[in-house]
């Protein structure tokens, strides 16, 4: 293992090719975080058309270099503007705001660059300490575990993505149907295609994923306007505040190591994403304090917390990710398809077959955590001007390219017409508070479900579903309907 | 429009998961296993979120319009460009409507909107040039 691990790491390096590939893919994603409204998942589906084509590790290293560092760059809105750039740099507003308000912006600024890259390191590192026990506990696991798997990944993030779980399963639900489209792998008997060939290999994830969560986020951004449009606060910083801000994370040592792992724990589990993992480790940092009252006016420590756990879950999301296929956040899950895209199929056989696609995924975490930390640095005195640039003049470029992905990916132009269907629908869901996490999670778990359901039925019976393991996760799909029921009945009591 | 969206997207649900399952019922047993398994389900669950719906708008849930102004605009352009591409193709129909958007909707000067139409004519031509990727010519083109 050591030794896959240094040659994954080598192979980077001593790679031109693929540090290039992976300094252009953390420039688009420090963009993709710095302008409000974007974030990973636009940036995702931006570079799709740009993958076509390219071997599985190089187009998933440019990929999740992007998607690793958006929230390094995402906190810089929530800083000079207050306004978050991503959902999950909510958080840091709190305290960076108020810290740019009273003429510390470039203090806060280096605090959270240095504390996302740390964060991220840490979460890679999470991740390689997991390494040798995963493997045997994934490959322990047979057909029957596989599709209760699945069943439990949607209960999951149907429950923690949004208010109501019943809209969870059912998107989740809508997402294992539209799986269905295509052939069925048993009989090869086609389902729901009405004579047209591209639906035959099924509807491709790429393209359900572009219309559900890209084409709502562009109506959305194209409806809002530019957020940071005559905010700019014209903020004066010298490189001296920002380094203050660096050497500020490293005395909050034990605050940085703490809500490192915190985030990177998170990050593990399905469904939780980053907005829990910030405030969490937000929350962390005020209960820690000597002196709390501080936060909210301005604590550095505000700053550090959550952006270490941000960057840090991002590690610890990936395991689920590529040994289980089930993602541990919404932008994971976009990261998922588009890896499917590459010809990476999630699961178990990663473990043994592909070893050096998760090591080099893993190194692809840290370096590219560092290497933002670094481009952010010295890009540090301009960043409140790109922060402020026109979303009007982005949002037709992502609608090219969003078609450009959803053509790309299956090559049948007849997909256009699936992500108008799909796209009025994803933004209804958007609109009415629908989650859509479990959409995509539906649809990339629908194949390997169905694979595995009938391989269970064929091996046990029904039975299947009194085998030990899958006793334990039917008892944990019970226990999460239960528990967000409990919670939702406490939240209605106290209304 | 002043219907209630809450309902009209559960309504959705509701026929879409009817659909898939009434279609199912006419496929080989074997195909037709997983599209009941999950269609049922969610049939029965999309009438729960239904009830729910209309209980809470019968309950005071005032109707809200479904589509603001700025977002019927965008979509109408979305749609737009999506037919642009299906007729033109990537190379020519996706920098005319880019440069179209830029100058009628995003409200931008004469040497941007050019500027981003000749940006994305670049990509298209990179792509396909360069990179080798083959991209749609449009049904129109095909057939001219």
């Amino acid at each position: 293992m050591v030794e896959t691990s240094v040659s994954s790491l080598l192979g980077i390096f001593l790679s031109p090719y693929m540090m290039m590939l992976m300094t252009v893919g953390v420039s688009v994603g420090l963009f993709f975080g710095i302008m409000p409204g974007l974030g990973g998942k636009l940036g995702i589906i931006f570079l799709i058309p740009f993958v076509f084509g390219m071997d599985p590790i190089p187009g998933a290293v440019f990929l999740l270099a992007m998607h690793s560092v958006v929230h390094t760059s995402g906190a810089i809105p929530s800083i000079l503007f207050g306004i978050p750039g991503t959902g999950p740099d909510a958080a840091t507003i709190v305290d960076g705001y108020p810290m740019a308000q009273k003429g510390e912006a470039g203090r806060a600024l280096g605090a959270t660059l240095c504390a996302s890259g740390v964060g991220g390191v840490i979460g890679a590192l999470f991740l390689s300490l997991l390494m040798p026990f995963v493997g045997p506990i994934v490959l322990a696991f047979s057909p029957a575990e596989f599709f209760l798997l699945a069943v439990l990944g949607i209960t999951f993030i149907a429950a923690l993505s949004g208010d109501s779980l019943l809209k969870g399963l059912i998107v989740g639900l809508f997402g294992l149907i539209i799986a269905t489209v295509g052939l069925d792998p048993n009989s090869g008997e086609s389902r729901y295609t009405y004579g047209q060939l591209f639906l035959w290999d099924g509807i491709d994830p790429v393209t359900a994923v572009i219309a559900i969560f890209a084409i709502p986020e562009m109506i959305a951004l194209a409806a809002r306007g530019n957020l940071a449009e005559g905010k700019e606060g014209g903020f004066r910083y010298t490189m001296r505040d920002v380094a203050e801000g660096c050497l500020d994370v490293f005395r909050h040592w034990g605050l940085t190591l703490r809500t490192s792992v915190i985030g990177a724990v998170i990050g593990l589990i399905p469904g939780l994403g980053g907005d829990v993992a910030s405030w969490l480790c937000y929350g962390h940092a005020v209960q820690s304090s000597k002196s709390p009252e501080r936060f909210g006016k301005g604590a550095v420590e505000g700053v550090i917390a959550p952006e270490t756990a941000n960057n840090s879950k991002e590690g610890g999301a990936l395991l689920p990710t590529l040994y289980f296929g089930i993602p541990g956040s919404s932008g994971m899950a976009i990261l998922l398809g588009a890896f499917v895209m590459l010809g990476i199929q999630p699961g178990p056989r990663l473990a043994t077959d592909q070893i050096d696609l998760v090591w080099t995924l893993i190194w692809t975490l840290a370096i590219a955590n560092i290497l933002a930390v670094v481009l952010l640095l010295a890009m540090a005195p301009w960043l409140s001007r790109i922060a402020s640039l026109r979303t009007g003049l982005l949002v037709p470029f992502i609608i090219v390219l969003s078609l450009l992905g959803c053509y790309l990916g299956a090559g049948a132009w007849q997909n256009f017409v699936l992500v108008l269907g799909l796209g009025a629908l994803g933004w209804l869901f958007k609109k009415y508070d629908w989650p859509r996490p479990p959409f995509v999670i539906g649809i990339v778990l629908g194949p390997i479900a169905e694979t595995s359901f009938h391989k269970a039925m064929g091996i046990w019976g029904p039975t299947f579903l009194l085998r030990p393991l899958s006793l334990v996760l039917l008892a944990m799909i019970v226990a999460t309907i239960a528990l967000h029921m409990t919670r939702a009945r406490r939240k209605a009591v106290r209304a | 429009m002043s219907v209630n969206g809450r309902i009209v997207t559960s309504l959705a649900m509701v026929v879409l998961f009817a659909f898939f399952v009434a279609q199912a019922f006419f496929f080989h047993h074997e195909a037709a296993v997983m599209p009941l398994l999950v269609g049922l389900p969610g049939l029965v669950l999309s009438l729960v979120q239904l009830v729910v719906e209309i209980r809470a708008h019968r309950g005071g849930n005032e109707d809200e319009p479904i589509i603001s102004g700025r977002e019927r605009t965008i979509m109408l352009w979305i749609a737009g460009f999506t037919l642009g591409v299906i007729a033109f193709g990537f190379v020519l129909g996706a920098p005319l409507l880019l440069a179209a958007y830029l100058y009628f909707v995003s409200g931008e000067r004469l040497t941007a909107t050019v500027a981003g139409g000749a940006l994305c004519l670049a990509v298209m031509l990179g792509l396909e040039r360069l990179l080798h990727i083959p991209l749609f010519e449009g049904l129109a083109m095909h057939y001219l």
